[in-house]
Formats: structure tokens, C-alpha cells, sequence
């Protein structure tokens, strides 16, 4: 095992970048469509709306942090993914929900 | 707790998350794993273009009777909740398959998004040929 180079080595930075840069991008799609969402929740739910969508923004930017800044001294191991991965997915799980409680909002007023 | 790195010499401090996954096995190719983050953040991409779909049904005034549209978004929402709950599950299954050097996981429930974006679909149609002929 002592004799075997890093597999980083072979690769300097390319996997790496393209991982940071993928994670950027999704950090940004979170972003837009917590702010979509604040604007189409404070209508459908009020005040319980906002505060979800805000929730939602917080956890992109989490997201954002947590995703990118890990790979910035990445040297001798690739940094782990779980917990930003666990943001990442917390934080569109959420959207999705919040966006499903407003469909059924909709649906509710409709019925009635 | 502390697990040794890649080439076993230095030891990762701190604790690592989620355990049930970085607490077996060894480190793998890190290409694999970078491959299997950017495959989870693919999935996470696919659950935010769901919730595009789903947004738009809600804010744009479209010729689907109303019930129908409303009934598409929260499908088109549930599916997005299903793509992001699934994006984090393959990724934890994936690492973990890569730490022990096993199979990977396949499609498996992933595939049952496709049933739902389809059921989705079919309810947007069935609105817009009832508003057409209502």
C-alpha cells in the first residue's frame, strides 16, 4: 500500500472541480426555488408559508457552504459528502413538501 | 472516532457523518466516490426541475380545470420529495457498496418516480381535455 500514489495524484484537480462546480450549481437551484417558493407561499399560506420557504433559503445556503468549501484544501483525501448531502436533500425535501401543503390548500378551497 | 484514510497512514479526526456509512469498509477509489456525489447531485437537479413543474402549475393561469391542476401539482411536488428522498438513499447505499467493495445498488424504487411523474401527467391531460370540453 506504502508504494501506490494517491489516486488524487493522477487526477489533480479536475474530479474535484467538477464536483465543487456541480455542487455549486445545485446550491443555486435550491436558492431560486426557495425564493420562487417564499413569494407563491406567502400568498397561498401566509405568514406559516414564509417561514418554511425561509427555512428552505437556509438550508440552500447551508447547502452552498458546506458543498463547495470542503473542496478548497482537499489534499490528501477527498473531503465526505454525508453531511451536505444531507442538507442538500433536506432542504428540497422541504420545498417539495411545502409546494404539496399548498397544491392541497388549493385543492381544499376548491372542493368547498 | 477516527478512521484511516486512503492510504491507511493517516487517520480522519473527528466523526464522520452518517456513521452507518463511513463506520465499514475501506476507502474507496475517491473518483468513485466523487462520481457517486455528483450522481446524487444529478438526482437533486432532477427533483428541482420536478418542482419547477409543479411551481408553475400553481402560479400560471392554464386552461386545466382547476381541480386537475392542482391535483397535477401536489404529484408533480410528491414526485420532487420522492427524487430528493431517493438522491440522499442511493448516495448512503452507493458509498457504502463502494467502502466494501461490493455490487452497486440498482434503480430499484428510484424507478417508481417514472410512475408517478406518468400518473402526474396523465391527470394534467385529463384536465386540460375536460376544460376544453366543459
Amino acid at each position: 500500500m506504502t508504494g501506490r500514489p494517491h489516486a488524487l495524484a493522477r487526477d489533480p484537480g479536475v474530479q474535484l472541480e467538477r464536483t465543487a462546480l456541480a455542487w455549486r450549481r445545485t446550491s443555486l437551484s435550491i436558492a431560486v426555488g426557495a425564493a420562487f417558493l417564499a413569494r407563491m407561499a406567502v400568498e397561498a399560506i401566509g405568514v406559516a408559508g414564509l417561514a418554511a420557504a425561509l427555512l428552505c433559503a437556509g438550508l440552500a445556503v447551508a447547502t452552498a457552504v458546506t458543498g463547495t468549501r470542503r473542496y478548497r484544501r482537499a489534499v490528501r483525501r477527498t473531503p465526505d459528502a454525508g453531511r451536505a448531502a444531507a442538507l442538500a436533500a433536506a432542504g428540497v425535501c422541504s420545498l417539495g413538501l411545502v409546494l404539496v401543503l399548498i397544491s392541497c390548500a388549493h385543492l381544499a378551497r376548491t372542493a368547498l | 472516532m477516527v478512521v484511516a484514510d486512503l492510504e491507511g497512514d493517516t487517520p480522519v479526526p473527528g466523526r464522520r457523518f452518517p456513521r452507518h456509512v463511513y463506520t465499514v469498509g475501506s476507502e474507496p477509489d475517491p473518483r468513485f466516490t466523487l462520481a457517486n456525489e455528483r450522481t446524487f447531485l444529478a438526482w437533486i437537479r432532477t427533483a428541482l426541475a420536478l418542482l419547477a413543474v409543479a411551481g408553475a402549475l400553481l402560479a400560471l393561469d392554464l386552461p386545466i380545470r382547476a381541480g386537475w391542476q392542482w391535483c397535477g401539482a401536489m404529484l408533480f411536488a410528491l414526485a420532487s420529495v420522492v427524487a430528493a428522498a431517493w438522491a440522499w438513499w442511493a448516495w448512503a447505499g452507493t458509498e457504502r457498496a463502494l467502502r466494501l467493495r461490493r455490487p452497486l445498488p440498482g434503480l430499484g424504487p428510484g424507478a417508481g418516480l417514472v410512475v408517478l411523474v406518468a400518473l402526474g401527467l396523465l391527470v394534467l391531460v385529463v384536465g386540460l381535455v375536460l376544460d376544453e370540453v366543459g
